[in-house]
C-alpha cells in the first residue's frame, strides 16, 4: 500500500508541475505587456518600466517561473489588481463556501443517486428504470441557473421554507444550513444523475458476471448477493467517476453560486474576468489545479482501498 | 435379500430430467435452445454430458440449479431431484436446494471468483449461507476444505485475494465451495477445460477421489471424449439441444447408436491411425432460430431418410442404449416421445 501511495503521489506531483508550467506561460502569452496592462493606456514608459522590474519581467523566462514557484510554495499568490488585496487572502476567504457547498452536493448525489441506480438496475426495464432514467436524464439536462431559479421560487418564495437569499456569513449553524440546502439540491441534482445512471449501468454489468452466478449456485441469499458480490464490485467505477466529476462540481458551482447570491470561489472567477483581474485569475487556476489533483489523488488511494488488485500492479 | 436391497436402493435414481425445454424470447417468437433433454442420473455415478460447444449442455445444467431465469427465458418440462419438482420453483425455495444438496462449479475460474472477496471469506460463505455455525467454526471447516482440495498452505491463503492464485488454485477453490456442504449432486460444466494439460489430469483425478470419498453423484459436462473416457459411468450426447442417444460408457465407444454420436467418435484423431486428415461433420449446427421441427442432425447426417425431415424421431431403446433416431425404429421398443 505504501508503494502505491508514494507512486500516486510522485505522479501528482509530476501533474502539478506540469500544470503550473502551463498557468505560467498563459500569463505570458496573452498579447500585450502585463505591465502595460496593469497600469492602462495613459501609463508613461517610465511608470512600466519600473513596473516591470518591479514584477521582475525583465529576468530570463526560467527565473520568473522559479519566482513564480517559490512565491506560490511561501503564500505569495501576487495581489490582487482590483482590491490590492493579497489573492491567496481573497481567495481563503470564500474557499470555505464553495468546498462547504461542493462537499454538500457530493453528499446528497451519492445519498440519491446510488440507491437509485442499485435500485433501476434490479429493475431493469420495469417502472423505476423509466423513471430514474428520465430523472436523470432531466437532471443532467436541466441548466443550473434554471433548476436554481425554480427551486428558489417553489420552496423559497411560494412555500417559504428556506430562505432565498444566503445567510451572510456568520449567521447560526442552522441558519447556515437551511441557507445551503436549496443551493445543495441545486448543484447535488446533476451529481446525483450522473452518478445513478452510473451505479446503473455498473452494476447491471457486474449482475451479468460469472461471480455473481457463482455466488447463487452456493445459495447466497440475494440481499447478501447484492450487496457482497454485486455492490462492491459496482462502485468501484462509481467512485472513479465521482472523482472526476468533483472537478466538474467545483467549475459548475459558479452558476450556482450567483443564482443564490452565495459568496464563492464561483462569484470571485467572475468578477476578477469582468475586472481583468489577471494576477487573481491566475492564483485562480492555481487552486482549481490543487483541487482537482488532490481529488483525484483522493480517489486513487479510496480506489486502493476498494479494489486489492489495485495495489500489485 | 437385505444386500440385494441395498445394492437396489444404491443405484435409485437421484434426478430425473424429463422432456426439458428452455425456450428464448428473441423479438416476439419463443424458440426452445433445448428440447426433449431427458437423462437420469443415478445414486453414486458419474454421467458425462457431452456435445459441442453451443449444444445446450451448459444451459441445461444452469437449468438444473434454476439458474435460467433471466427476463426472456422459461423453462418447461420437468427436473425431479429427490422426488422434488424443480421447474418453476420460487428462487427463495431454490436457494436453500443450491449450494447445499445441489453444487455446481463453473468453466472459468478466472471469472469465477469475486475479485474483491477475500477467498476463505468466498468458501466459507457457502458454509453460512446453509448452517448456522460460529464464525470461528465456519473458518475452522473452510481451512479443512481448502485442505481437502490440496491447497497448500490454507491458514495464509484464506486472507488472499482471487488474483493471487493460479488458475488451477482457483479452480480448486471454486471446487471446494462446491463441496462444502456435501452436496448429493455435483454438477460440473466443463471445470478443466480452461486449465493446462498437467493441472487438467490432477484436477480430473481429485475430483474422482472426492466423488468416491463424498459419495456423490456427478454430471460431468465435457465436450472431450477423452474426458469422458476418464471420468464417466454413463453418457448423455447432447446436439443442438437435444440429447440423441444414453448409454453405458463402454457402450458408447464400442456400438454407438446415433449417426452424430458415431460422426463425434470417429472426428477424434488417434495415433495410431495413418490418417493424415482430421475427419470432420459436414456441415453446421444450425442456430436457435432455425432449428429443424424434424430431426435436428437430418441436414449433416450421412444415413438421411425422407422421413428424418418430416417427424422429429422419439427414443428407441437398443439394447441399453437409449437413442433418438428413426435408424432404429424396426428394432422397436419405443420408450417415449
Amino acid at each position: 500500500m505504501l508503494r502505491y501511495v508514494t507512486i500516486k503521489l510522485s505522479y501528482a506531483m509530476v501533474t502539478l508541475f506540469a500544470v503550473m508550467l502551463l498557468v505560467f506561460m498563459l500569463a505570458r502569452v496573452i498579447p500585450g505587456d502585463p505591465a502595460q496592462l496593469m497600469l492602462g493606456d495613459q501609463a508613461s514608459q517610465s511608470a512600466i518600466d519600473s513596473l516591470r522590474e518591479r514584477l521582475g519581467l525583465d529576468q530570463p523566462l526560467y527565473l520568473q517561473f522559479l519566482d513564480f514557484l517559490t512565491g506560490l510554495a511561501q503564500g505569495d499568490w501576487g495581489t490582487s489588481l482590483y482590491t490590492r488585496e493579497p489573492v491567496l487572502n481573497s481567495i481563503l476567504e470564500v474557499l470555505p463556501y464553495t468546498l462547504e457547498l461542493t462537499a454538500a452536493s457530493l453528499l446528497f448525489g451519492a445519498v440519491v443517486g446510488i440507491p437509485f441506480g442499485i435500485w433501476a438496475a434490479l429493475h431493469r426495464n420495469r417502472f423505476i428504470d423509466y423513471a430514474t432514467r428520465i430523472g436523470s436524464l432531466l437532471g443532467l439536462s436541466f441548466p443550473a441557473f434554471v433548476s436554481g431559479i425554480m427551486l428558489l421560487l417553489v420552496f423559497g418564495i411560494w412555500l417559504g421554507w428556506f430562505p432565498v437569499l444566503s445567510t451572510a456569513r456568520g449567521g447560526s449553524f442552522e441558519d447556515r444550513l437551511l441557507s445551503l440546502a436549496l443551493p445543495t439540491v441545486n448543484l447535488g441534482i446533476l451529481m446525483a444523475a450522473y452518478i445513478a445512471r452510473m451505479t446503473r449501468s455498473s452494476m447491471l454489468a457486474v449482475l451479468g458476471e460469472d461471480y455473481v452466478q457463482t455466488a447463487r449456485a452456493k445459495g447466497v441469499a440475494r440481499h447478501l448477493i447484492i450487496r457482497r458480490h454485486a455492490l462492491r464490485n459496482a462502485i468501484i467505477p462509481v467512485v472513479t467517476v465521482i472523482g472526476l466529476y468533483v472537478g466538474i462540481l467545483i467549475g459548475n458551482s459558479v452558476l450556482t453560486e450567483i443564482v443564490f447570491n452565495r459568496p464563492g470561489i464561483g462569484k470571485l472567477i467572475v468578477g476578477s474576468m469582468n475586472q481583468r483581474d489577471y494576477p487573481m485569475l491566475q492564483g485562480l487556476m492555481v487552486l482549481y489545479t490543487l483541487l482537482v489533483i488532490l481529488v483525484n489523488l483522493a480517489t486513487d488511494l479510496v480506489y486502493g482501498l476498494l479494489d486489492p488488485r489495485v495495489k500489485y500492479q | 435379500m437385505m444386500p440385494e436391497n441395498a445394492v437396489q436402493s444404491a443405484k435409485d435414481t437421484i434426478l430425473k430430467v424429463e422432456d426439458l425445454r428452455i425456450e428464448f424470447r428473441i423479438g416476439r417468437k419463443w424458440y426452445a435452445a433445448t428440447r426433449n433433454v431427458d437423462f437420469e442420473l443415478k445414486a453414486d455415478e458419474t454421467l458425462a454430458l457431452v456435445g459441442e460447444s453451443g449444444c445446450g449442455k451448459s444451459i441445461t445444467c444452469r437449468a438444473i440449479l434454476g439458474l435460467v431465469d433471466e427476463p426472456g427465458s422459461r423453462t418447461r418440462g420437468s427436473i425431479n431431484f429427490k422426488g422434488q419438482e424443480l421447474v418453476g420453483l420460487p428462487d427463495r425455495k431454490f436457494q436453500h436446494i443450491r449450494g447445499k444438496d445441489l453444487a455446481m462449479i463453473f468453466q472459468e475460474p478466472m471469472t469465477a471468483l469475486n475479485p474483491v472477496m477475500r477467498v476463505g471469506e468466498q468458501i466459507s460463505e457457502a458454509i453460512t449461507s446453509h448452517m448456522q455455525v460460529s464464525g470461528a467454526e465456519a473458518r475452522r471447516r473452510t481451512l479443512e476444505l481448502m485442505e481437502s482440495v490440496r491447497i497448500p498452505a490454507p491458514e495464509q491463503r484464506y486472507r488472499d485475494y482471487p488474483h493471487q492464485f493460479s488458475g488451477g488454485m482457483r479452480q480448486r477453490v471454486v471446487i471446494a465451495m462446491a463441496l462444502a456442504c456435501q452436496p448429493s449432486v455435483l454438477l460440473a460444466d466443463e471445470p478443466t477445460t480452461a486449465l493446462d494439460v498437467t493441472i487438467q489430469a490432477q484436477v480430473l483425478s481429485e475430483l474422482r477421489e472426492l466423488r468416491e470419498r463424498n459419495q456423490m453423484s456427478v454430471i460431468f459436462i465435457t465436450h472431450s471424449m477423452g474426458v469422458v473416457a476418464a471420468v464417466a459411468d454413463r453418457v448423455a450426447v447432447m446436439y443442438a439441444g437435444e440429447v440423441v442417444e444414453v448409454a453405458e460408457v463402454e457402450t458408447v465407444f464400442k456400438e454407438p447408436r446415433h449417426p452424430y454420436t458415431q460422426a463425434l467418435l470417429a472426428s477424434i484423431p488417434s495415433v495410431e491411425s495413418d490418417k493424415e486428415d482430421l475427419q470432420v461433420i459436414p456441415g453446421q449446427v444450425p442456430s436457435i432460430v432455425d432449428f429443424p421441427e424434424a430431426c435436428r442432425f437430418a441436414e449433416r447426417c450421412p444415413h438421411v431418410m425422407p422421413r428424418c425431415r418430416q417427424e422429429a424421431p422419439p427414443r428407441f431403446q437398443v439394447g441399453s442404449t437409449e437413442v433418438r433416431c428413426w435408424l432404429y425404429e424396426s428394432e422397436n421398443g419405443e420408450t417415449g416421445q
